[in-house]
């Protein structure tokens, strides 16, 4: 037989084949916190004592590297492919480790191709679950790691409260689910702050529960705004970023939900 | 090493295909490697020979052909090929590189990575597309079939 084949594919399927579950973490619009709630949401999965991956596929905006300070790591070889380096017990795959903080000025079939070859070449070993950070809209990274990555995956999508992350939000989900990705939930990210005891909403009104009521999504509810965050990423500084109310949110109304889910699918398969 | 993870791809493969065939076996496989990708062949030929015998239960005839890597720049046009983009790899990852040794650079992993360190000789535009030489793939196999098997 003669035609050409692509030996990618199944050896994605032999990275991919101890890997329980993979959460897709998703938004419309960027600037929402997407990197950073995937980043936490892997580091609180780690300190529960899971098996924790976080794969960064934001090609062109990767900040993964930098939260976890791993900008001058290189992946270590090993026969079965690359093995990424673990921080704080989190497996941390990013193609930004072989851009080394330059512009990654890819597109279409290649964007595609450089997806597949990651996916082919990481060597994740057993893990309970694997984080995927996306980036914003709904272009080719979106649509190639929910068509190319073999096991069950669910979405996060994270907005802010505004009519315009409202609408990106909303496309993400739509497209997510006729890629046949089971939408998780949506989660309202920078929705509120406490000051002096009350509670004030500094961007505005919440939208995300009656988004996700037209959309039949689950709304997961709403992260504070939290100063005390972007200090811990100045700092380069994953174990800080544990310590903040942000962190702290994220425990509470994203993590049980993800470890749940992944205990259903693990029980029926 | 990284060679032997391709290797690894190129036998699942192959075994997926002897499945869907009802092959007895696989006695050749054609497997092309981009210029780009900087593969050491003769180490993806061995893994794919040692990966066969342990996964498929006998040795296949590996031939593996070269693809020359084209890189084409959108902004001006001008194609050019892997002696012109490994030359600009070479000053940021190897400067003092001798004859015989390796240059280990990012693009030998992800071959895509080659518009984040190559610029358009000619023009200096980062918009280069690759046109051929990437990656592995199997070209063709040659199976040993079962009696009424299927072709």
């Amino acid at each position: 037989m003669s035609s050409i084949i692509d030996p990618r594919l199944e050896a994605i399927k032999k990275q991919f084949s101890k890997v329980d579950y993979v959460l897709l973490v998703g938004s419309g619009k960027g600037g929402v916190g997407k990197s950073v709630t995937a980043a936490t949401i892997a580091l609180l999965l780690s300190s529960k004592g899971y098996a924790v991956g976080l794969l960064d596929l934001d090609l062109h905006g990767s900040v993964i590297p930098t939260i976890f300070d791993i900008e001058g790591y290189e992946p270590e070889e090993s026969k079965e492919g690359l093995v990424p380096p673990v921080i704080i017990g989190v497996k941390v795959m990013s193609l930004g480790l072989f851009a080394k903080n330059r512009p990654v000025p890819i597109h279409g079939k290649n964007k595609r191709d450089a997806i597949t070859e990651l996916l082919a070449i990481t060597k994740w070993g057993e893990l309970d679950f694997l984080i995927v950070d996306l980036p914003p809209g709904t272009g080719d990274e979106v649509i190639a790691s929910s068509t190319l990555i073999p096991v069950e995956r669910e979405a996060l999508v994270i907005m802010t409260p505004s009519a315009l992350a409202r609408v990106v939000a909303s496309r993400t989900i739509l497209l997510l689910r006729d890629l046949r990705v089971r939408i998780m939930g949506l989660v309202e990210n920078m929705a509120y702050m406490k000051v002096d005891g009350k509670t004030i909403y500094p961007l505005g009104k919440p939208v995300g529960e009656k988004l996700a009521r037209e959309l039949h999504v689950q709304y997961l509810g709403m992260l504070p705004f939290d100063p005390s965050l972007s200090m811990a990423i100045d700092e380069k500084n994953p174990e800080k970023l544990m310590e903040t109310l942000f962190a702290r949110s994220v425990d509470e109304i994203i993590v049980p939900v993800v470890i749940g889910n992944r205990e259903i699918l693990v029980s029926k398969s | 090493m990284h060679e032997w993870s391709l290797a690894s791809g190129v036998v699942l493969t192959l075994k997926k295909i002897m499945d869907e065939k009802e092959a007895k076996g696989v006695r050749e496989v054609r497997v092309v490697v981009g210029e780009l990708s900087q593969i050491d062949k003769d180490i993806l030929r061995d893994a794919i020979i040692t990966l066969s015998e342990e996964e498929l239960g006998s040795k296949v005839n590996v031939v593996i052909e070269e693809e020359k890597a084209r890189l084409k720049c959108n902004t001006c046009g001008y194609e050019f090929g892997f002696s012109e983009a490994f030359e600009q790899l070479k000053r940021i990852f190897c400067p003092d590189l001798k004859p015989g040794e390796e240059c280990e650079n990012p693009v030998h992993y992800v071959p895509e990575l080659v518009s984040t360190y190559i610029r358009c000789p000619r023009c200096g535009s980062p918009d280069i597309e690759i046109v051929a030489g990437r990656g592995v793939w199997i070209k063709s196999v040659v199976l040993e079939l079962e009696e009424g098997g299927k072709q």
